[in-house]
């Protein structure tokens, strides 16, 4: 009687179960190409090896079995890790200690009374004398530069690419548009429903591009500031330092308090 | 009932944003809505209920404290995911450094005392899920990280790459290594199972 035919080896020596898992995973493309080879042939020569179901399916249950759903947090616990990060957020003194409602949910008019009233004294400032302490302290590059103030019509800004090239401190310049605004001007565009900005403003329930700057940002100094269509939509893209770094923010121009998205360099 | 919040339906990279900037309700939103999943990772890498919220209140705190300095090139969750493991690695140290009980002592201890060792209860308690957490406890660090990532957080190679900043390659071989020794141990939990006299003696009732 003559003994049965060794089995072949594994296809990819040691690193058969590489090509299993990468299988598995949908990977096998980047093993194939590690290996100079074709997705194809790699899944071919795997599938011709005898052990390949018996090991596919041994994976596949650890697999399974890592996927098993965690125990479930309990509604305490959660909370309880959410309230701990804030607190902790809060002791660090890094960020606002408001406890109010949030600066970009609060209502147009209420929004306007803050900053006209309130809050927006440190911009109005900044924008004047080209950042504040914070900024300044921050000492980044990336924000870097004079305020670029009203930065125009941007048209079509759907593509996050088109906004990013407003962060790039290494930009095109926009000097020969309007510097940005000092303390009376602002304020006066605000009041009043704008100057220059008159010629873009919708309508009477619409706040000019400069005061919807003033409204997203709060107390935080306005890099720039603009209009254009972001899915269609007619937006007013607002731009604010930020922990040594410009985040432009997309807002309606019939609803500054709403962000639509936000891009950051 | 309450009207929805506009903050939930912001994407991560708006309301991380929102939140560099001291939005401090988009920050909450973030956090409420990704803490099942670091909780997921921790408990799934440390294998120990009490460990894992430590770990995951260390990865929030971090989450917070460091939200300005996300600068959005990544996916939010890509980052997330780093922050979640590295709280997860180092409560892994935290855990090792820490001096082992005495089963003698445990033994004379008064029953009060034991209780918090006996097997959880109710689903917790459940055959299947000590297997894997006791089977993922057996294998390396590295491979277990790299296994929970793929596996429960359904990330793909590169980005587990991206979260442990090591080559592709590596995650591959990580997988590879971590799932066969996974499969070794869960063969060798099966035969315990059916066979009384070889479970571990924290198992038994």
């Amino acid at each position: 009687m003559t003994p049965p035919p060794p089995l072949p080896p594994p296809p990819f020596g040691d690193d058969t179960d590489e090509a299993l898992n990468a299988l598995l995973d949908g990977e096998l493309g980047a093993f194939a190409q590690a290996r100079g080879l074709v997705e194809v042939d790699v899944r071919a020569r795997l599938e011709h090896w005898p052990e390949y179901q018996a090991r596919l399916a041994a994976l596949e249950q650890v697999r399974a079995a890592v996927r098993e759903p965690v125990p479930p947090l309990d509604d305490l616990d959660r909370k309880r890790l959410v309230s701990k990060a804030l607190a902790a957020k809060d002791g660090t003194g890094a960020t606002s200690k408001r406890t109010g409602r949030p600066w970009l949910r609060i209502s147009a008019a209420a929004a306007a009374a803050l900053v006209v009233l309130a809050g927006i004294g440190a911009m109005l400032t900044s924008l004047g004398t080209g950042g504040d302490s914070k900024s300044a302290s921050s000492g980044s590059a990336a924000t870097a530069g004079a305020p670029r103030g009203d930065v125009g019509n941007l048209g079509d800004v759907s593509d996050p690419a088109t906004i990013r090239t407003l962060l790039d401190p290494g930009s095109a310049s926009t000097s020969s548009r309007p510097s940005a605004p000092g303390l009376d001007h602002l304020r006066q565009q605000y009041s009043t429903g704008g100057t220059s900005d008159a010629a873009i403003a919708a309508g009477p329930d619409v706040p000019t591009p400069r005061a919807c700057a003033a409204l997203v940002a709060g107390s935080r100094p306005v890099r720039f500031f603009g209009t254009g269509t972001y899915q269609g939509r007619a937006v007013t893209i607002v731009g604010i330092d930020s922990g040594g770094r410009t985040i432009a923010f997309v807002v309606p121009r019939d609803d500054c308090t709403s962000v639509l998205t936000a891009v950051s360099r | 009932m309450a009207p929805p919040d506009p903050l939930r339906s912001r994407d991560d990279s708006t309301l991380a944003s929102l939140a560099a900037v001291g939005d401090r309700a988009a920050l909450e939103v973030l956090l409420d809505r990704h803490v099942d999943r670091v909780h997921a990772i921790c408990r799934r890498v440390l294998g120990d209920r009490d460990d894992a919220l430590d770990a995951s209140q260390e990865a929030l705190i971090s989450v917070a404290r460091s939200i300005h300095r996300f600068d959005g090139r990544a996916a939010f969750t890509t980052w997330l995911h780093r922050i979640a493991t590295n709280a997860a690695i180092d409560e892994l140290r935290r855990r090792q450094r820490r001096p082992t009980p005495d089963p003698l002592v445990l033994d004379a201890a008064a029953p009060g005392t034991l209780a918090h060792l006996a097997p959880p209860a109710g689903p917790e308690a459940a055959g299947d899920r000590i297997d894997i957490d006791a089977a993922l406890a057996r294998i390396p660090d590295e491979f277990r990280v790299a296994v929970v990532l793929r596996d429960l957080c359904d990330l793909d190679y590169a980005q587990i790459a991206a979260v442990l900043d090591v080559p592709a390659g590596t995650v591959r071989s990580r997988i590879a290594r971590g799932r066969a020794a996974l499969a070794a141990e869960l063969s060798e939990t099966a035969g315990n199972r059916l066979d009384p006299s070889r479970r571990p003696t924290k198992d038994r009732p």
